[in-house]
């Protein structure tokens, strides 16, 4: 598979505050890639660096065969930038946006692109209307669309789902999805877990300026080291009882279950099973929680409460 | 250039979509002429000239000077948009965005000029200047109105907020004041008759209200395209290296 998008020991500090501290990784070609991290993680700096708008302290970028330092021009040919802030023309129309990108962009169909755009975006009844009179999620959609004009084979998107209500949320989504089955190469940041896990071919997590954690979804889930089971009980009695077995065990109580952490080995869920089973305590149903990713970036992240 | 016309192009639309802005920038003048040369005209005494003929180029100053804010405030707000940061991830050239905003602005400020013109002529301004008289004041307002363009597009790359915009532009008004373009500086005391001789505006304004009443000053002429050329050269060297600089923080 081809890596189109390669960086290597990026770093990059605001006056003393370091922010990126040596950032790996790299993107294959046709793939989902989110970079995952908290507020203030360094998530659309690394961004703003790829696509040439913020200069690394040091480290390299190379962005569909071009040097992102070097050869800015040549990357921002094969890119296109979707901000946190819609970047749209308020006093402008939809159409007039889309008209102003393609014409910046030399292309020989702009209206052609532009009316398409408006079409798959649903913008079409309001495009005439200046942007300024538009809702949020209508003006995200111009901002994307305005994004695409010329078919770009590589979309960044950072936090495109931020301040979206659930309903636009869940139709980016689809968008986003859409994108790379036609063939684009999408970079997008993102706080969600969910998120990332329902979209990305690839999941890094950025922390403290590094990669911490990087992989498939299914992937991730697995380096998690806690596995835990829940057993429920009829009783309130039989739920004392195993407590009480499983004394040394790191237990939570719940209701009418209690929650055991273990470190997802054969020989200890065997061992707990088996010690409730000699004692004969009456348990009502079995269960073992899917490590969720939520759970593998707090624990990694070391913020788990 | 290609890129230049289309920012231009932009430019000139998003002028259009406010017409209270642009009725403001034609009614202001007028008002003006109007305030000045009724108001202030029956006590003004500048010597053999009406005070109406006195006044012109101080007004059109005042009304470029005050138009200029608009361009201000129009590269401010492209500045604290998401928008600049499209433009930049787009292979354009850097200067296009800026060149744009500039030219819409010198288009407007000419506008204007030419509207508070036509008002003085309506209450009563008669110059005598000739043909080859109004070429070399078309040229020097033209000037003019570039190297105030520069500064404006510079106070609207620096300026934190609107407020400190309509700051600079206060700073503006005060310049036109203490010029030559509503009294003779000698009727100053003598700090303000200083400063009033030797700020820019002040050639400028002598420059074309000698040639519109017939008595040429041949070195407030040159004083005045020393000025006018040395703020575009300094103006276009700093603002490009403002923005850049904005760039690759």
């Amino acid at each position: 598979m081809e890596k189109i998008i390669e960086v290597k020991g990026l770093a990059k500090s605001f006056k003393k505050h370091q922010v990126l501290k040596g950032v790996n990784f790299h993107i294959y070609k046709g793939k989902i890639f989110a970079l995952l991290g908290s507020n203030g993680a360094g998530k659309t700096t690394c961004v703003r660096i790829l696509s040439t708008l913020a200069k690394a302290d040091s480290g390299s970028v190379t962005v569909c065969g071009y040097d992102a330092f070097s050869q800015a021009d040549e990357v921002k040919r094969c890119i296109s930038l979707t901000g946190q802030y819609a970047a749209v023309d308020e006093v402008l129309t939809a159409r007039e946006n889309l008209h102003l990108i393609g014409e910046l962009k030399r292309l020989p169909d702009t209206k052609k692109q532009a009316d398409e755009l408006l079409a798959i975006f649903a913008l079409e009844e309001d495009a005439d209307r200046q942007v300024a009179t538009y809702s949020g999620g209508m003006r995200r959609r111009l901002d994307i669309a305005m994004s695409l004009m010329g078919k770009p084979p590589i979309i960044f998107l950072d936090e495109p789902t931020t301040g979206l209500d659930p309903q636009n949320r869940i139709a980016m989504w689809d968008l986003i999805a859409k994108l790379a089955e036609d063939g684009a190469t999408i970079l997008l940041t993102t706080q969600y877990l969910e998120e990332a896990e329902y979209l990305a071919d690839h999941i890094a997590i950025l922390h403290d300026g590094i990669i911490t954690a990087e992989g498939s979804p299914e992937e991730l889930k697995k380096i998690l080291p806690i596995g835990e089971i829940v057993l429920e009980f009829a009783l309130e009695s039989e739920k004392k009882r195993a407590s009480e077995i499983l004394k040394g065990h790191s237990i939570k109580n719940a209701r009418k279950s209690i929650e055991i952490s273990t470190d997802g080995t054969v020989s200890q869920l065997a061992e707990i099973l088996n010690r409730l089973n000699s004692e004969n305590v009456q348990v009502a149903r079995f269960t073992q929680n899917q490590p969720s990713l939520e759970d593998a970036f707090l624990t990694l992240i070391g913020e788990r409460k | 250039m290609r890129d230049s016309y289309i920012m231009f192009k932009r430019n000139l639309i998003k002028t259009s979509r406010s017409p209270e802005a642009v009725a403001m920038a034609v009614i202001v003048p007028i008002f003006m002429m109007v305030l000045f040369g009724f108001v202030f005209g029956g006590i003004a005494d500048v010597g053999e000239i009406s005070y109406i003929n006195f006044i012109v180029p101080g007004i059109i100053i005042q009304c470029v000077a005050n138009a200029s804010s608009a361009t201000s405030l129009g590269v401010h707000s492209d500045m604290s948009k998401g928008i600049i940061d499209r433009f930049r991830s787009m292979a354009i050239s850097k200067a296009a965005f800026i060149s744009g905003h500039v030219w819409v602005s010198v288009i407007r400020s000419m506008i204007i000029t030419a509207i508070t013109v036509g008002a003085a002529f309506a209450i009563g301004f008669r110059p005598v200047a000739g043909l080859t008289d109004w070429l070399v004041i078309a040229g020097i307002l033209t000037l003019f109105i570039v190297a105030i363009t520069w500064i404006a597009v510079i106070i609207g790359l620096i300026a934190k907020d609107a407020e400190s915009i309509s700051g600079g532009n206060f700073l503006m008004m005060i310049l036109v004041f203490l010029s030559s373009g509503f009294a003779p500086p000698e009727t100053l005391p003598t700090a303000l008759r200083i400063f009033a001789e030797h700020q820019p505006m002040t050639p400028v304004i002598d420059v074309t209200r000698g040639l519109m009443i017939g008595m040429p000053d041949g070195r407030a002429l040159i004083t005045a395209l020393i000025w006018c050329i040395g703020i575009i050269a300094v103006g276009f060297a700093l603002a490009v290296h403002i923005y850049k600089s904005k760039l690759t923080r």
